[in-house]
């Protein structure tokens, strides 16, 4: 699974990497749940290797290089 | 859920799955300056047939002495694979600048697509040992490509290579496809 290439939903961050105030049923004091705190060092980590993993395996769709070059007579 | 083989041979064989392969979309010169525009495809699937591919390999690359170039061919047909997820957002070309259709995931639409009821795409599934997402082959999109430059970059970008009978199948619908007939 390390080298699968990772498809839309996999791109986005986990739940508890949302920002502190996401209105979202998990996040709402009914159901006591802590938003994960973005400062904490292990959050960072995990969300940067999250970061790496994208831009390693690319997003996967096609796209344009554009090249110019000079031509040089003999 | 299809099977594919990884083992890789030195050939272009029909079904291969390449990678990160560069299509030149056109050459212009304007002043003394060219301009080289190419699309990057992260994956394409060479559709020409087999034994083609293996007269022309035994033509270029065989034994000396052959008696003509007879079965040597110009190019290898290939068309690209897409993320899935992409093509349900109608994405999937966002990076060339081009808004694509959205196929509603949890809808018919989606359910066709990925139960190959829908002429233009075919979905692929691989096994948990392929480095491929969920994928869609589309049709409309076939190019050609050079076979000596296929077969130089196949030996670092090679994937896998689709089993038979699944590459058969996708032979015949990609025929099939190529053969329609637009009704009134």
């Amino acid at each position: 699974m390390e080298n699968k290439e990772y498809c839309s939903d996999r791109y986005k961050p986990k739940l508890k990497y949302k920002s502190k105030g996401v209105d979202t049923p998990f996040f709402t004091s009914e159901y006591n749940i802590e938003p994960a705190n973005l400062e904490s060092p292990k959050v960072k980590t995990e969300h940067e290797e999250i970061i790496q993993e994208i831009e390693k395996y690319g997003t996967g769709k096609p796209k344009r290089i554009i090249t110019k070059a000079n031509i040089i007579h003999d | 859920m299809i099977k594919a083989n990884q083992t890789r041979i030195s050939r272009i064989c029909q079904g291969d799955i390449i990678k990160n392969i560069e299509y030149i979309e056109s050459v212009s010169e304007k002043n003394g300056i060219i301009q080289i525009y190419r699309i990057l495809f992260p994956h394409i699937i060479v559709l020409t047939q087999d034994c083609d591919l293996a007269q022309d390999y035994s033509v270029r690359w065989g034994k000396k002495g052959q008696k003509n170039e007879d079965k040597k061919i110009l190019s290898a047909l290939v068309a690209p694979l897409y993320n899935v997820e992409h093509i349900y957002e109608g994405t999937h070309l966002s990076e060339l600048g081009h808004t694509m259709q959205i196929i509603n995931k949890s809808k018919t639409p989606g359910r066709n697509l990925r139960n190959n009821e829908t002429p233009r795409y075919h979905y692929l599934e691989f096994t948990e040992n392929i480095p491929i997402v969920p994928s869609v082959i589309d049709f409309k999109h076939y190019f050609s490509l050079n076979l000596e430059y296929l077969k130089k970059i196949k030996r670092e970008n090679f994937v896998c290579k689709v089993s038979e009978i699944y590459r058969e199948d996708i032979s015949q619908r990609f025929a099939s496809y190529l053969a329609r007939i637009a009704l009134p």
